[in-house]
C-alpha cells in the first residue's frame, strides 16, 4: 500500500515537474493507446493466449527453416531499398534546397506528381514498361541493343524498381525538410576560412544533414519491411516476405495465433534493429534538445563523429598529397571538385531519377486516353471513353468526394495531434524522448494488415465500422507517427535561444509557441500535412477493412475493379489526381512565395 | 478472396444511399410481410464488387426484393477474415456471404448456421448438382481454371497444348508459363501437377503431396510468375508475357470478345463452386434462408448466368439459357465432363497431423517456393 501510494505520488510529481511535455503528448497517447496498442495487444496475445496460455504457435512458427530463410529475405530487401532510396535521393534533395527557386519547385513537383498517382496505377505502370513486350524491351530491340526481350520484370529487380520509385518521394521530402533547416551561413563561414568545397560538404554541411539520413533511412525501412503488394505483383516465382506470409495466415488459412505469431516476431526483429542502429549511429541526436543549430553543429561534429572527420582529413589529405605529385591537367581537377559536390555528375544522376519518377506517369497519362480496353503502350486509338466513364459513375465520383473528406481531415488531426508531440519528444525529458519517439514510431512498425484486423476487431465492436470517422481514426493512427518524424526533424534544427529569448521578453509558453515555434517549422508542417494526407488518400489495406458501402474511398473502389479486371479507368481517374496535385501544388507555392515577398 | 468475375467494361452503379436505405429499410418495405416489416429486417447480402455486382443486382437481388418484400443491402468485397471478426466478436452484421471455403473448413459449425433444405421447393432440390448441397452452405454458381494460352505463340495452324502433360512439356511447347500461387489455399496448381504427372482426373483425392511438388520441380524454371489475382494473369496472357497460363474461364472469354489474341480449352479444368453461406447469429436468419434457397431457383441462376460467363448449378437452368451462351459455360452437359470438380470437402477436412489439408498445401507450397 504505502509502496503504491508512493509511486503514484512520484508519478504525479514526475507529471507535475513535466507538465508541458506531457499535456503536448497527452493526444497522441490518447490516440494511439486506445485505437492501436490495445487492439494490437489483444490480437498479438493471440500468439501466447488461444486457445490457453501456451508456446506452441511460437514452437510451430520458429521451428520451421522457411520461415528464417523469408524473415532473412525480407530484411535483406527492406536494407536494399533503404540503401538505394538514400544513396540516389540524398543528391537530388540537395540540388532541390541549393537550387534557384523556380527549379527547385519544379523538382519537387516531380516527386511529389508521383504520390498522386494510386499506389495499385503505380504498380501497374511500371508492368507495361517492364514487361516482355513492354516499352523499354521494345526500346532496347528496336536501337538494337538487344535481339530478345531482357527480363526486366518478375524478379527482384522489377520489386526494387517499383519499392524504390514508391519510397522515394518520402526520402527526398525528408531529406529535403531537413536540409533547409540547415543554416547556409555555416558552409559560407567554412569556405572564407579555406575550406575546398569538398571539405565543406562532408565536414559541414553532411554532418548536419545526418539527422535527416537517418530520419529518412528509418522510414523507408520500416515503410519497406511492411510491403506486401509490390512484392506479390511485381515478384518473381520465389519472392516471398514476412508480410505476405502473413496476409497468408490472416486471409488463407485464417490462422489468427499464427499470423500474431509472426506480427510479434517481425515487431521484435525490428526493434532490434532499431535499438542495435541506435547504438551505432546514434539516433537518439535525431531527438536531442539542442543548444542552438550553430552551436550544436559544432559540438556534433567535436564529439559524436570526430573519427568521422578524421577520416574526411585523411581522405583529404591524401587526394593532396597525391594531387600535388601527380598533375592533373588543371580543368579536370576543377571538373572533379565540383561534380563532387553536386555538381554536373550528381545533377545528372538526379535528373536521371527524376526521369524515373516521372516514367510511369508518362505512360499513364496517354494510356488514359486510350480507345483500346487494356492498358496498351502507345494507346493503339484516341477516345475519352474513360473519362466519361468517370464522371458517369456515382460509384468513382463518390468515392474521390469520400477520399477528400477523409484525407482532409486526417491531415488536419494528426497535424494537431503530431506536432504536438513531436514538440513534446524534441523539447521534453531523455527519458520522455526516448520512450514516446518508440512508441510514436510503433505504427509504421507494425505490418498494416495486423492492425488492420485489429482495428477491425474494435471497430466492430464499437459499431464504428461503415462510417468516416472510423477512416479518419485508422489512417491518424499510420499518419501522426509520418508527421512526428518530419516536424521532430524540423523542430531539431531551430534554435532554442528564440523561445528563450520570447519568454525573457514576457510572452507565456502558448504565444512563443503560436509565434515563435509554429511559424519557423512552417516548411515542415506543410510538407507533414501534405503526406499526412496522401498517406491516407492512398491507403489501400486499413481502408479495405474498416470502410463499408457508405464509405467507400478511391483505393477501395480500385481496388474492388483491378482484382477482377483493370481497364484504362483508373488511369484516368489518376490522370486527373495528377492535374490536380499540379493545381493544389502551384496554389501553395504561389501563396507561399507571396508570403515570403510580404514577409521581407 | 478473388472473385473469377466477367466484367462487360461498364462502371458499376453503386446506390449511394443503400446504406442509408438500411436505417429507413423497415419504413420502406411497405410491400413486406407484417413480420418482417415488424422486425424492420433489412437483409444484408455479402459479395463481390464491380460488375458482378451489376449483374447479381439484376438478376437475383432486385427480382428477390421485388418478389419476397424483403428490403437488401448489398456489401462488398466479401473477406473470409471479417466472418471470423464479426462472430468472434459476437457483433453479427452480415446476413449472408457468396465465398468458396468457409462451410468447409472444420470449425464452420463455430462460423456458420445449418442450411435449412426444408424451405427449399422439390424441383430446385431436384436438379441442383451434389457438389452444390452441403451442410452448410448452398451452390450458387462454377467457375472453371482452364488452360489458356496465347494464339500469337500457338497459331490455330500449329499443335496447341491440349492437357497439362503438353503444358508441362516444354520442349514440344514451348514458352514462359504462369500458374496460380497455393499460398492462399487455391489448391489449382497442385492438382494440375498431379494430371501432367499421369494421375488420372478422377483419382486426383487425395492428393499425393510428394509426387505433385515433384512434379511441381520440372516446371518451375519455365514459370515467370505465381499469379494470385484474376487480373493479374489477364495482363499475362494479353501482354504476351506468357505463353500460356492457367486461368479463369470467364475471363479469357471477356479477353477474346475484346479481341486479346487468346484461347482456351475445356480438358481437364478445375470445376469450383462458389457458396452462399449465413453467418452464425445472423440478425436475419430467416431472411437469409429465403435468400440462399430463391438463388437456387433455375429461374435465377438462369438469369445471373446469362450476364456472367459462369456455369449455373441448377442443371434445369439451361432451360432458359440461350444455346449460344450454354456453350461457354463451363457446367453445360457438352463441357462438364472434361472437366472435373475440386473437393472441397478434402480440402477441410483435417489431415494425420491434425491441420487442415489446406493448411498443409500452403505450409508445404511456401517452402517450395521460398526454397
Amino acid at each position: 500500500m504505502a509502496t503504491s501510494l508512493h509511486a503514484l505520488r512520484s508519478a504525479t510529481a514526475w507529471l507535475a515537474h513535466n507538465r508541458e511535455p506531457s499535456l503536448l503528448l497527452a493526444p497522441a497517447a490518447l490516440l494511439l493507446g486506445v485505437f492501436f496498442f490495445i487492439p494490437l495487444a489483444g490480437l498479438l496475445s493471440l500468439s501466447l493466449l488461444d486457445p490457453g496460455p501456451t508456446f506452441a504457435h511460437y514452437q510451430e512458427f520458429l521451428g520451421n527453416p522457411t520461415n528464417w530463410i523469408i524473415l532473412a529475405r525480407t530484411f535483406a530487401l527492406a536494407t536494399k531499398v533503404t540503401l538505394i532510396c538514400l544513396l540516389l535521393g540524398y543528391p537530388l534533395a540537395f540540388w532541390i534546397v541549393s537550387a534557384r527557386t523556380w527549379v527547385a519547385a519544379a523538382l519537387l513537383l516531380a516527386v511529389i506528381l508521383s504520390f498522386f498517382t494510386s499506389y495499385l496505377v503505380r504498380t501497374y505502370a511500371w508492368m507495361v514498361l517492364l514487361g516482355r513486350f513492354g516499352v523499354i524491351n521494345q526500346l532496347l530491340m528496336a536501337l538494337g541493343l538487344t535481339e530478345r526481350p531482357l527480363d526486366l520484370i518478375y524478379n527482384q529487380f522489377s520489386v526494387l524498381v517499383a519499392m524504390v520509385y514508391i519510397l522515394m518521394p518520402y526520402t527526398v521530402l525528408v531529406l529535403t525538410s531537413v536540409m533547409r533547416g540547415i543554416p547556409f551561413g555555416l558552409t559560407r563561414a567554412a569556405a572564407s576560412l579555406g575550406a575546398s568545397p569538398v571539405q565543406n560538404f562532408w565536414r559541414v554541411f553532411f554532418p548536419l544533414s545526418a539527422p535527416g539520413v537517418i530520419a529518412a533511412g528509418l522510414l523507408v525501412f520500416v515503410f519497406a519491411l511492411g510491403f506486401y503488394i509490390t512484392p506479390a505483383l511485381l515478384g518473381g516465382p520465389n519472392t516471398i516476405v514476412l508480410p505476405m506470409q502473413i496476409d497468408t495466415y490472416v486471409n488463407g488459412t485464417l490462422n489468427w495465433p499464427l499470423a500474431a505469431t509472426a506480427a510479434t516476431v517481425l515487431l521484435a526483429v525490428t526493434l532490434v534493429f532499431y535499438s542495435v542502429s541506435n547504438y551505432f549511429v546514434d539516433s537518439e541526436r535525431l531527438l536531442s534538445s539542442q543548444q542552438g543549430a550553430a552551436q550544436s553543429a559544432t559540438s556534433t561534429v567535436r564529439h559524436s563523429t570526430s573519427a568521422y572527420v578524421r577520416l574526411i582529413d585523411l581522405a583529404t589529405a591524401l587526394v593532396r598529397a597525391v594531387g600535388n605529385h601527380i598533375r592533373f591537367p588543371a580543368r579536370l581537377t576543377r571538373n572533379w571538385e565540383r561534380a563532387a559536390l553536386g555538381g554536373k555528375l550528381l545533377r545528372g544522376m538526379s535528373l536521371i531519377l527524376i526521369a524515373f519518377l516521372v516514367s510511369p506517369i508518362l505512360i499513364i497519362v496517354p494510356i488514359s486516353f486510350s480507345s483500346s480496353r487494356f492498358l496498351d503502350f502507345p494507346p493503339p486509338g484516341l477516345s475519352l471513353q474513360w473519362y466519361e466513364a468517370y464522371f458517369r459513375s456515382d460509384a468513382w465520383v463518390s468515392a474521390t468526394v469520400q477520399s477528400l473528406v477523409v484525407g482532409i481531415a486526417t491531415a488536419l488531426v494528426s497535424l494537431a495531434v503530431g506536432s504536438a508531440a513531436a514538440m513534446a519528444l524534441v523539447r521534453g525529458s531523455p527519458r520522455m524522448r526516448r520512450v514516446g519517439y518508440q512508441l510514436l514510431l510503433a505504427p509504421l512498425i507494425v505490418p498494416v494488415i495486423i492492425s488492420a484486423v485489429a482495428l477491425y476487431f474494435l471497430f466492430a465492436r464499437l459499431q464504428l465500422v461503415n462510417t468516416s470517422l472510423a477512416l479518419v481514426i485508422a489512417h491518424s493512427i499510420g499518419a501522426v507517427p509520418l508527421v512526428v518524424l518530419i516536424v521532430a526533424a524540423s523542430l531539431q534544427a531551430q534554435n532554442i535561444r528564440l523561445e528563450h529569448a520570447a519568454a525573457s521578453l514576457g510572452a507565456s509558453r502558448i504565444v512563443t509557441i503560436w509565434r515563435i515555434v509554429l511559424p519557423s517549422i512552417r516548411p515542415a508542417l506543410i510538407v507533414a500535412g501534405f503526406f499526412a494526407f496522401l498517406a491516407s488518400f492512398d491507403e489501400v489495406v486499413l481502408s479495405l477493412f474498416v470502410s463499408g458501402p457508405n464509405t467507400k474511398t478511391l483505393p477501395v473502389q480500385m481496388w474492388s475493379g483491378i482484382r477482377e479486371e483493370i481497364t484504362p479507368t483508373i488511369a484516368a481517374v489518376s490522370s486527373l489526381l495528377i492535374a490536380f496535385t499540379i493545381l493544389i501544388y502551384a496554389g501553395v507555392e504561389t501563396m507561399r512565395q507571396l508570403g515570403e515577398r510580404r514577409g521581407k | 478472396m478473388t472473385y473469377p468475375i466477367i466484367n462487360s467494361g461498364r462502371p458499376t452503379r453503386r446506390q449511394v444511399l443503400a446504406g442509408m436505405g438500411a436505417a429507413g429499410g423497415a419504413a420502406l418495405a411497405i410491400g413486406a410481410p407484417g413480420i418482417l416489416r415488424a422486425q424492420g429486417a433489412t437483409l444484408v447480402v455479402v459479395s463481390g464488387g464491380g460488375v458482378y455486382e451489376e449483374a447479381i443486382r439484376k438478376a437475383v437481388i432486385d427480382p428477390f426484393q421485388r418478389e419476397t418484400g424483403i428490403k437488401v443491402t448489398y456489401v462488398s468485397p466479401a473477406e473470409e477474415a471479417k466472418i471470423k471478426a464479426q462472430v468472434d466478436s459476437k457483433n453479427v452484421q452480415w446476413d449472408v456471404v457468396e465465398l468458396s471455403r468457409p462451410a468447409f473448413r472444420p470449425d464452420a459449425h463455430k462460423y456458420l448456421e445449418e442450411i435449412d433444405y426444408g424451405a427449399f421447393d422439390k424441383e430446385t432440390l431436384d436438379n441442383l448438382l451434389p457438389e452444390a448441397k452441403a451442410k452448410y452452405a448452398v451452390g450458387s454458381y462454377v467457375f472453371s481454371t482452364v488452360m489458356g494460352f496465347s494464339t500469337a505463340e500457338y497459331p490455330a495452324d500449329k499443335p496447341r497444348p491440349r492437357s497439362w502433360a503438353e503444358f508441362w512439356d516444354t520442349s514440344k511447347f514451348p514458352g514462359p508459363r504462369s500458374l496460380r500461387a497455393c499460398a492462399n489455399g487455391d489448391p489449382t496448381t497442385v492438382e494440375f501437377a498431379l494430371l501432367a504427372a499421369g494421375v488420372p482426373k478422377d483419382k486426383l483425392y487425395p492428393i499425393d503431396f510428394d509426387k505433385a511438388f515433384m512434379s511441381l520441380d520440372r516446371i518451375k524454371p519455365h514459370i515467370t510468375k505465381f499469379w494470385t489475382d484474376g487480373a493479374a494473369v489477364n495482363q499475362l496472357l494479353s501482354d504476351r508475357q506468357v505463353a500460356m497460363a492457367s486461368a479463369f474461364n470467364g475471363n479469357i472469354e471477356y479477353l477474346k470478345a475484346q479481341g486479346a489474341a487468346v484461347d482456351y480449352q475445356w480438358d481437364e479444368g478445375e470445376l469450383s463452386a462458389l457458396h452462399w453461406v449465413v453467418l452464425k447469429g445472423a440478425k436475419n436468419r430467416d431472411a437469409a434462408m429465403r435468400f440462399v434457397s430463391y438463388q437456387a431457383t433455375a429461374q435465377a441462376q438462369a438469369r445471373l448466368n446469362n450476364l456472367i460467363f459462369y456455369g449455373p448449378l441448377n442443371r434445369a437452368a439451361f432451360k432458359y439459357i440461350e444455346p449460344k451462351i450454354a456453350a461457354k459455360l463451363p457446367t453445360a452437359p457438352e463441357n462438364i465432363d472434361k472437366q472435373f470438380f475440386r473437393n472441397l470437402a478434402y480440402w477441410g477436412a483435417q489431415s494425420s497431423s491434425g491441420k487442415s489439408n489446406i493448411e498443409v498445401l500452403v505450409e508445404r507450397w511456401i517452402k517450395w517456393v521460398a526454397s
